[in-house]
């Protein structure tokens, strides 16, 4: 338990130094694509330990206790994924877990954010509850797929799964379809545009962040890391095989991570009602047809 | 046994309490109140001690008792229920037109709760049932509308006639009232069978609230009084679980139909009955999450999340592994705690601020911050989310349905799954969250009577987040007595058919991340202060809170892409009027005060007579 | 035993009118007498019940004489129709005056018309009821509705007059045993020929009990009735047909499967429109007048099943509840001005304990457990499904679905104030009258009392309640005391 424990931390702490490098590479890579310098790769280092240093404001209890359950929430998710063979709590990293743990992250997020009193802060959830019901349905559609193809919904079983002989045996492969509706989700996930409506800065002042200042801020932007974290390697460990070497698992959580960033960066956002209707056509209609030739015709187990 | 401890002396005792009741609200109302608390109270505490004792049969005239495992698991989920709401009543005597009423019906309710889920015949079980069903109809109208009492009593009828058809059916094939008898007779025989799973299955899809017969819950749930909404949500509406689980699994449907499976050789072959209630099961969660997204009053959306809970439970039945079935115990105990304490804290609102509209509510945590703390950890429960009891049962359907590949079904109830964040939030945001009313200025927390059962029922519901396997082992053995495999529980771990989970474990490292959280919030420096009104508004001057309270159509987006979607209601609303219509009609045609046009029809039928009768 | 009771049964409310038109001012006193005294006698003839008794007038040995008849179905039927007559009476007394000798002749005529054993004697009494109806009716002081009961009412009688003289032409007797001895031992095959009477009988006995089509009478006649003329016409009157009904159909129809078919479908398309009639009606004396309308058809239905004692325990359920239900919507009716059911919001929250009755009545019609009605409601499906009748329960079981709807929109109108969407709060109610309380109050209460005994004793009794006899039971429990 105590080894478990300190695993977890340990993969926490992995998570925030590479994500949060990654974040600023990231910028990096995003101010080239637009004809910038950017800033330095460790830029977002700093921005965090800013916002944390400097004295905010408060708009209440609830304002506090929502950023301190987000975080929380959240890093006891990262706490239990597999990483490069790593994993805390060996049998227990269940895809559902992640599902629902991240969502007390959100909600305690959501909660803060409505609790300032501002109304764009409820808009911005609104929207962004809405988007998850957008991706989240034809994602876990698809997850049906893998765990019912595999008979494992263990994040670690299924890495393992897909590693018996290299890429031929990767979800990419022996789901293609479902891999695209999963990426397509991803980007919901991550906010990246065309999905970026629920933080709209142009539209809503960034919508559920509008009110946030000082550690408040930087708590949750810490919080913003680590979901980022848990969603690519959520993609990484269950379509592209995870990773046996820490080298592995950077190379696709980077091609995963940027890829979604340049894909932002080229495509306009959509309207939230637009969100929903391309995600109730498309992806979702792959999916189930992804997850019937698992469980009917047996493609791809 | 002695009978001063049995089943027929809980339910006698009880009635005794209801007159008692009565007559004392008459003298003094808070008195009576204080008997339904006492009543429920001390019918729990025997129904506890009861546990030792089950599988005794007792009778009660021509009335037989069984306290099966099943039937106590359910009696004493009811009688919690009843029993944390009935502090509430102490508070709500001076609002209900009839106290005494109330008191006498409440307990005539509870009476009837535990001989339904405890009657060995099943003509004791129609009477109880039936009990229930006249008793809260009429406590219904004492709330906001008496045309809800009508709907309720409607339907429920339907359901419960349909069972006494069922039961008399097959009571004159078998010439027996026995359930056990009975449903064991049924199942050696397809028609037989068929009957019992029809009669019974609609008597529990009604009482559950399943599509297409959900449209009594947000009417009754609604608009019954505020201290009632929580036993019809949390409790009666949990008996048709039961009526489900006697007709699935107790008969065992599942296996009498087995040879008309479909998708036979398959995980996912199940008999055609089976699937028809996954299907109604699917579209009930579907249908409520969407109408209560679309609600504006705080009760009624509590009620059609109901509908979308009523949705789980059935298909967890009609799955009928021991997964599902668990996990569906396990969602109608998890959810019966959350919705009874969702409710109580509506009823909370209510009391304080007299409104259930989300519109005129908001900033009520600044006031009432231990209301909000119970409505928050009900709907993390009602949302599936750890480290709540409705997390647990939640991932056991889910996983029982993946691991039999329902597609379809695993979509209807992710969409559900997600989407209950979505309505569970709504309340949250608008009522307890945002800008205070300046009119609401004044509103103090709820009375300390009140606290007692709403943090109660919280308490329970983290403890059987973080501990489910208490309830689980228990449910295990139903499982069991059922013919049905037992539940996998080793130590704190349950294993499902593709996954373990340790609840404890969730538990313990999310409270392990809240504290680095609140770690990192205190070593950092200190925030100011500031008024909720101090907020962003993009430079405009705003003075009036009710203007920044993001509130009203709040999912708008959202809603409009399904506002033109059918409409059940519209649906009933229609045949109601049709049969207005021809009852009209047969009115106007039959009994119009003109001799001449009633003697041509008497001469038609005397023709009619004749010729029929000379055929 | 004394068996002279039975003749005095008709007798002495016929001598009282006798007396009541000679000594007009003591005609209250008489008509009391004669209430009393049926009571009394039918008590009487209860308790030294011990086997079926034919009394011979004039003791002409039947078929030559007229003859009354005393088995455990009239029995059942006096008692029921004395009591309940008796009951009324004394809660409507305020509107006897003037009206004691028709009340007195009315209690003969079903006396009557429940005891006789002789066709045309049983078309005498009817149209002697019948005729104590019309001038009842009266008091209405509408006489269009009172001249179109009238005509049907006549028409009724003629066509069972007609019935009634072809199988006297048939059989050459107008005794129904007779009749029902030689129906057995001619050879010719009775039951197409009897189509023509039987029709024609069923026919007239329709109109008096209430079956559609030919009840159009019905609806004028009683939504304006004051609570002793409708309530009558509700309870003491309809039961007394039906018992005719039931006798005649037990004894006399020798129906072919077609005729059957013919007659239930007129019986169960009473039940099933008049519900839905009721259903659509917002008055409170029209819903009940509907419901009394497909109560009778569900009687009729289920005698035409040859389920006598289920279709008595419907009769008894119906006629009780019907009492207390129309002589308090009457009485609230006259009293207010109105009976609209939304003009009558929260009106029993002054008034409980009459509230409790009318909600224990109303219960039991409904056929709620613990309620007399349940008992009666079992044993009805639990004696179809033995007959293997299934579609007849199903029409019940959904009829019942309407009708507790309106049932149940009643009451909670009645206890409860408040616009939907609004709190239902005791202070917005309206003051309601209700005068003369006293005696309703007692009897209602004790009514009621009896419908919940009946309800909940029989489930902690007895083993077979669902299934029980009900003759049998009045010789075995009544008779046997």
């Amino acid at each position: 338990m105590i080894t478990g424990i300190l695993t977890g931390f340990g993969i926490l702490l992995f998570a925030f130094v590479w994500q949060t490098s990654l974040d600023g590479i990231n910028r990096k890579i995003v101010g080239r694509f637009q004809k910038r310098i950017g800033p330095k790769w460790y830029q977002q280092f700093r921005d965090i330990f800013k916002a944390l240093s400097k004295t905010g404001v408060t708009h209440g209890w609830v304002f506090d206790f929502g950023v301190m359950m987000a975080l929380g929430g959240i890093m006891a998710t990262v706490m239990f994924l597999p990483v490069v063979g790593y994993s805390a709590f060996p049998g227990m990293d269940n895809f559902f877990i992640f599902v629902y743990l991240l969502a007390v992250g959100m909600l305690g997020m959501a909660m803060s954010s409505v609790g300032s009193g501002n109304p764009l802060a409820g808009i911005g959830v609104m929207r962004a509850l809405t988007q998850m019901v957008g991706y989240e349905v034809p994602f876990m559609i698809v997850i049906l797929g893998i765990i019912f193809g595999h008979n494992t919904s263990s994040l670690s079983e299924l890495a393992a799964i897909q590693q018996a002989s290299g890429i031929m045996t990767w979800n990419l492969v022996k789901m293609p379809i479902g891999t695209v509706v999963a990426y397509i989700s991803l980007l919901g996930m991550l906010g990246k545009k065309p999905f970026e409506t629920f933080i709209a800065p142009a539209e809503i002042a960034s919508g559920p962040m509008v009110e946030y200042g000082g550690k408040q801020l930087g708590m949750l932007m810490i919080m913003h890391e680590f979901a980022t974290f848990i969603e690519v390697t959520l993609f990484v460990t269950l379509f592209l095989g995870g990773a046996t070497t820490l080298f592995g698992f950077i190379a696709k959580y980077f091609v995963v991570y940027i890829l979604a960033s340049l894909i932002s960066n080229a495509l306009a956002r959509f309207k939230i009602d637009q969100v929903i209707k391309f995600y109730y056509k498309v992806p979702i209609t792959l999916a189930i047809v992804q997850a019937l030739m698992v469980v009917f015709l047996g493609w791809g187990v | 046994m002695d009978f001063i401890l049995s089943v027929p002396a809980i339910v006698v005792g009880l009635f005794a309490a209801a007159v008692l009741a009565y007559l004392l609200t008459k003298a003094n109302k808070i008195l009576g109140a204080l008997i339904t608390v006492l009543g429920s109270g001390a019918a729990l505490a025997a129904m506890l001690m009861l546990k030792g004792d089950i599988n005794s049969v007792q009778s009660l005239g021509a009335l037989g008792f069984k306290l099966t495992d099943y039937g106590w698991f359910f009696s004493v989920l009811m009688l919690l229920i009843f029993f944390s709401v009935s502090f509430f009543n102490l508070y709500w005597m001076k609002k209900i037109i009839h106290p005494a009423a109330y008191n006498f019906l409440y307990l005539v309710a509870l009476a009837g709760t535990v001989g339904a889920f405890t009657a060995k015949d099943f003509i004791g079980l129609f009477i109880f049932w039936e009990t229930i069903v006249w008793a809260s109809m009429f406590i219904i109208p004492f709330g906001k509308s008496r045309n809800a009492s009508v709907v309720y009593y409607a339907f429920s009828a339907f359901g419960s006639l349909s069972m006494l058809f069922g039961i008399l059916y097959l009571y004159s094939k078998t010439g027996s009232f026995d359930i056990q008898y009975v449903l064991e007779q049924a199942s050696m025989n397809t028609t037989y069978a068929l009957v019992a799973f029809i009669t019974i299955g609609i008597a529990g899809l009604v009482k559950i609230g399943v599509f297409p017969f959900h449209l009594w819950l947000p009417k009754a749930h609604g608009n019954a009084p505020d201290t009632f909404s929580p036993i019809l949500s949390g409790g009666l509406v949990k008996a048709g679980g039961f009526a489900a689980f006697l007709a699935v699994i107790v008969m065992p449907s599942y296996k009498v139909f087995a040879s008309n499976a479909l998708f036979l050789g398959r995980e996912l072959a199940m008999p055609v009955p089976n699937y028809i209630l996954v299907f109604l099961g699917a579209v009930s969660i579907v249908v409520g999450t969407l109408m209560a997204i679309k609600s504006e009053d705080f009760k009624k959306l509590i009620a059609y999340s109901s509908v979308a809970n009523g949705g789980y439970i059935i298909i967890g039945i009609a799955i009928a592994d021991s997964l599902s079935v668990g996990g569906a115990f396990m969602h109608m105990f998890a959810h019966a705690l959350a919705s009874a304490a969702a409710f109580l804290s509506a009823a909370a609102v209510v009391h304080r601020t007299g409104t259930t509209k989300m519109s005129e509510l908001g900033g009520l945590i600044h006031r009432m911050p231990l209301t909000y703390l119970v409505y928050l950890i009900a709907i993390i429960s009602m949302a599936g989310i750890p480290p709540m009891s409705g997390f647990i049962s939640k991932w056991m359907l889910f996983q029982s349905m993946i691991g039999k590949g329902m597609v379809f079904t695993a979509a209807a109830a992710f969409f559900g799954s997600i989407g209950s964040f979505l309505y569970v939030f709504r309340p949250l945001s608008a009522v307890f969250l945002g800008q205070l009313s300046p009119k609401h200025e004044s509103v103090k927390e709820a009375p300390f009577l009140m606290q007692v059962p709403m943090i109660g029922l919280s308490l329970l519901t983290l403890l059987f987040g973080v501990f489910p396997n208490i309830v689980l082992r228990f449910i295990s053995d139903i499982l069991k007595t059922a013919g049905l495999d037992g539940l996998t529980l080793n130590g704190l771990v349950i294993s499902g058919t593709n996954g373990q989970l340790n609840p404890s474990l969730v538990s313990l490292i999310f409270g392990i991340g809240f504290f680095i959280a609140l770690i990192i919030f205190i070593i950092h420096p200190k925030s100011r202060k500031v008024d909720l009104m101090d907020t962003y508004t993009a430079s405009e001057f705003i003075y009036t809170p009710e203007l920044l309270h993001y509130s009203y159509a709040f999912y708008a987006p959202f809603e409009r892409l399904y506002e033109n979607a059918p409409s059940t209601e519209k649906w009933y609303a229609a045949l109601i009027k049709k049969i207005e219509e021809a009852g009209q009609l047969v009115s106007y045609t039959f009994f119009n005060n003109k001799p001449r046009i009633i003697v041509f029809w008497m001469v038609c039928a005397v023709i009619a007579l004749l010729w029929g009768g000379s055929l | 035993m004394n068996t002279s009771f039975i003749i005095l049964l008709i007798a002495v409310p016929l001598g009282a009118a006798f007396l009541s038109v000679l000594v007009k001012k003591l005609g209250k006193y008489f008509l009391g007498a004669a209430i009393g005294f049926n009571l009394a006698a039918s008590g009487i003839l209860a308790y030294d019940y011990v086997s079926p008794v034919i009394y011979e007038i004039g003791g002409f040995k039947p078929p030559y004489g007229i003859s009354l008849v005393l088995d455990e179905y009239s029995l059942l039927g006096i008692l029921l129709l004395n009591v309940v007559f008796a009951l009324i009476a004394i809660m409507a007394c305020k509107y006897i005056k003037k009206y004691e000798v028709v009340l007195s002749v009315a209690l003969a005529a079903l006396n009557g018309v429940i005891l006789t054993g002789d066709l045309f004697n049983l078309f005498v009494f009817m149209e002697i009821s019948a005729i104590a109806a019309y001038i009842l009716t009266t008091m209405n002081k509408n006489i269009k509705y009172t001249f179109n009961y009238l005509v049907l009412g006549t028409l009724g009688s003629g066509l069972l007059l007609f019935g009634i003289a072809v199988i006297y032409n048939m059989f050459g007797s107008l005794n129904i045993m007779d009749i029902q001895n030689r129906m057995a031992i001619i050879s010719y095959p009775v039951a197409g020929a009897l189509v023509l009477p039987l029709a024609l009988i069923f026919t007239g006995l329709s109109v008096e009990a209430k079956l559609l089509p030919f009840s159009g009478w019905a609806r004028g006649v009683l939504k304006d009735s004051n609570s002793l003329v409708g309530t009558l016409i509700v309870s003491a009157f309809s039961a007394a047909v039906l018992l005719a009904f039931g006798r005649l159909i037990d004894s006399l129809f020798v129906m072919s499967d077609s005729l059957l078919i013919v007659f239930t479908v007129v019986t169960v398309g009473t039940l099933i429109l008049a519900e839905i009639a009721a259903f659509s009606k917002k008055n409170l004396r029209e819903i009940l007048l509907f419901s009394s309308i497909a109560q009778s058809g569900l009687v009729v239905a289920l005698f035409l099943q040859g389920l006598k004692s289920a279709a008595l325990l419907v009769l008894i359920n119906n006629v009780i509840s019907k009492m207390i239900l129309f002589t308090l919507a009457a009485k609230i009716g006259e009293d207010n001005g109105t009976d609209k059911l939304e003009d009558l919001k929260g009106v029993f929250l002054k008034n409980k304990v009459l509230g409790f009755g009318f909600t224990a009545a109303a219960m039991s019609l409904i056929g709620l457990p613990l309620f007399f009605g349940f008992i009666a409601k079992a044993n009805v499906l639990v004696s179809l499904f033995e007959a293997n009748n299934i579609w007849l329960p199903m029409v019940i079981l959904i009829v019942s679905v309407i009708e507790g709807a309106y049932v149940v929109r009643m009451l909670t109108t009645l206890w409860n104030t408040g616009e939907e969407g609004e709190l239902a709060k005791a202070e917005d109610a309206k003051q309601y009258k209700l005068t003369n309380k006293v005696r309703l109050t007692i009897i209602i209460t004790i009514a009621a009392i009896a419908i919940v005994a009946a309800g909940i004793l029989p489930l902690l009794q007895m083993n077979d309640w669902f299934n029980f006899d009900i003759l049998s039971f009045l010789t075995d429990g009544l008779g046997g005391v």
